[in-house]
């Protein structure tokens, strides 16, 4: 009888001596540790549009617009519907485009406004305006297939675009038959202008 | 005769988490007779599974229950991993064990400090706790968040335990092992828990293998079944632990058991940390073939079994999913007949359903439907019941 009471009394001191257990988190800020999955955020200088975040996010938080008319893509992440599973970070193309951050102090009036936004430019074809991909989706494809890039004209005259020579390459060869080469096309026009072509 | 009463105990709101339904016909304060509905929550977790990849599918599942939000998964991708016998790096194996049994110490305390607040006991309550947070905040450190822990994928797991990680981790569960020792000892020698636990709820062995029990209610009942013993699996057959089982079935062997298994699971990671050799943590899968698979995982509460066919396309074809509860809640109708309605809600809690479940009952009176006792004042009978054991036991 009196042994256990001396063993949990040793537990009690310990607990009245100590600070208290809980903290006092209103008032005083609680910093994650490091890899801590907080709300994600779009970063529009680092994002190329590529969807590959749409593509992997199990619970459908993120979702993209495109208008044909102003050339743009919306990519929206909704936050009142993620889950924090850190996958549209781990599938981002260039890494840096969506980023999980500490952020969890979440709570909105509105829940649908909670939004991270990513507004990227569009490149339409130039056959049947049909969308190819992103301007800046097609830049850094052609970087990083290095010498590949001038297997695929698409991705040659995107990076044209940012040396200022399209206009140039455009002037030059618009007379000739086979001007459609040097032409931004969705894959179905240029397998059509490639099979069509007259010699 | 008595008047006879009936008490309907069960949560129909489908936010909560397991509801379920039990109706306890009184006499007095004896309970008569028992009803168990299940099903009251369909969520078409499998539909909605079958409509994500097999990538994507392991959030899904991982979102069933939010205290073991580990089990699932890991029956989900060794399921898989059984469809074209996908082989795990050698690490990966131990960090899955160690989120699966760090998982089971901070169920078990979580558990164990509900009980102790069902028999009037708030210190244990407290306690309990307040051990169990040093163990999420390893989760949060380790996976990122304190729950939900995404670690799990086809082939493997999604992060590394750092080195750096270790020491705040051994620190941790060397916390819990002290406090279940000290709390193991407190419940065995205190007279008061043992009247307020022995020999209340019963579960007979013969009653619970036609039952059909797992986990630690079948291991209380004399029963020696562990998934982690029967059918190694990651690490398991790699460490050294008891399988802990215990004759008597009443809600006593079933608190000792828990806490004697969260010594085990210490054991378990310390093994782990010590023996984990460094290499990659992910067999980097490209595609699941065609067939089927089965995977169990010994989750807290008991045996959880994911089936998945695959027609070889990026979607499970069919998921087929049995939760450790489904097979423990029928068991109320042979432990909960015969006792009190104070005990009622510490011998529905003993197997470890849910607590949300025994928090929102009510008695209602047969004949007029007049709700007579809430939940909190099924708690606070309880509670009663304690002190008076109290004054008997110590004055």
């Amino acid at each position: 009888m009196k042994l256990p009471k001396v063993r949990e009394l040793g537990e009690a001191i310990r607990s009245l001596l100590s600070r208290p257990f809980t903290n006092g988190y209103p008032f005083v800020k609680l910093t994650p540790p490091d890899g801590f999955r907080g709300k994600p955020e779009y970063y529009q200088d680092d994002c190329v549009g590529c969807l590959a975040c749409y593509e992997v996010c199990p619970a459908r938080a993120i979702s993209y617009e495109d208008n044909k008319e102003a050339k743009e893509r919306t990519l929206t992440h909704r936050a009142d519907l993620c889950i924090f599973c850190q996958q549209c970070e781990k599938a981002c193309i260039t890494e840096k485009g969506i980023k999980l951050t500490k952020a969890f102090e979440l709570a909105t009036y509105e829940r649908k406004n909670d939004l991270s936004r990513s507004k990227k430019e569009l490149v339409l074809c130039e056959n049947c305006g049909e969308i190819v991909g992103c301007l800046d989706h097609l830049k850094f494809l052609a970087k990083k297939v290095g010498p590949l890039l001038y297997t695929n004209p698409t991705l040659l005259l995107a990076r044209h675009d940012e040396l200022n020579l399209l206009e140039k390459a455009r002037g030059q060869a618009s007379p000739h038959p086979r001007a459609g080469h040097l032409k931004i096309l969705c894959p179905n026009c240029r397998r059509e202008m490639i099979v069509k072509e007259q010699w | 005769m008595a008047k006879e009463t009936m008490i309907p105990i069960g949560p129909y709101h489908p936010l909560l988490e397991e509801p379920e339904f039990f109706k306890f016909y009184v006499e007095g304060e004896k309970i008569v007779d028992a009803e168990v509905r299940v099903g009251y929550n369909h969520r078409g977790v499998e539909k909605i599974s079958e409509g994500k990849t097999f990538d994507q599918a392991t959030f899904v599942v991982e979102r069933i229950c939010g205290i073991c939000s580990t089990s699932h998964p890991f029956a989900y991708v060794r399921a898989v991993e059984d469809i074209s016998g996908i082989v795990l790096p050698e690490r990966a194996e131990y960090i899955r064990t160690i989120i699966g049994d760090l998982e089971r110490i901070h169920s078990h305390l979580l558990w164990v400090g509900l009980a102790g607040h069902f028999i009037g006991y708030n210190t244990v309550f407290m306690w309990a706790w307040k051990y169990r947070e040093p163990v999420l905040d390893m989760f949060e450190v380790i996976s990122g968040n304190r729950n939900h822990y995404n670690m799990f994928k086809v082939g493997g797991v999604r992060r590394d335990i750092k080195e750096t990680d270790v020491p705040g981790l051994l620190k941790a569960i060397d916390d819990v092992e002290r406090f279940c020792g000290m709390l193991l000892k407190a419940v065995i020698d205190d007279p008061v828990i043992k009247a307020r636990l022995k020999n209340v709820g019963v579960l007979k062995k013969e009653d619970a293998i036609a039952m059909g029990v797992v986990g630690p209610v079948a291991r209380a009942s004399g029963i020696p079944i562990d998934v982690r013993k029967d059918h190694p699996y990651a690490a398991y057959d790699r460490v050294n632990f008891e399988r802990i089982v215990m004759e008597g079935g009443d809600v006593f062997n079933k608190a000792a058991i828990r806490l004697l298994e969260c010594i085990e699971s210490t054991k378990i990671i310390r093994q782990c940390l010590k023996q984990m050799p460094p290499g990659p943590i992910d067999a980097a899968v490209r595609e699941v073939g065609v067939g089927e698979g089965i995977g169990q995982h010994e989750a807290p509460r008991g045996e959880c079994i994911h089936y998945v066919r695959s027609n070889g396309s990026n979607y499970p074809e069919r998921h087929k999913i049995r939760a450790p509860s489904f097979m423990n809640v029928p068991s109320f109708k042979l432990t909960v007949i015969g006792e009190s309605i104070a005990d009622a809600a510490l011998i529905t809690a003993a197997v470890d359903p849910c607590y949300c479940c025994t928090e929102r009952m009510a008695i209602v009176d047969r004949e007029s439907d007049k709700v007579l006792l809430t939940g909190e004042e099924m708690v606070r009978l309880s509670q009663a019941k304690t002190e008076k054991l109290k004054q008997k036991c110590l004055y």
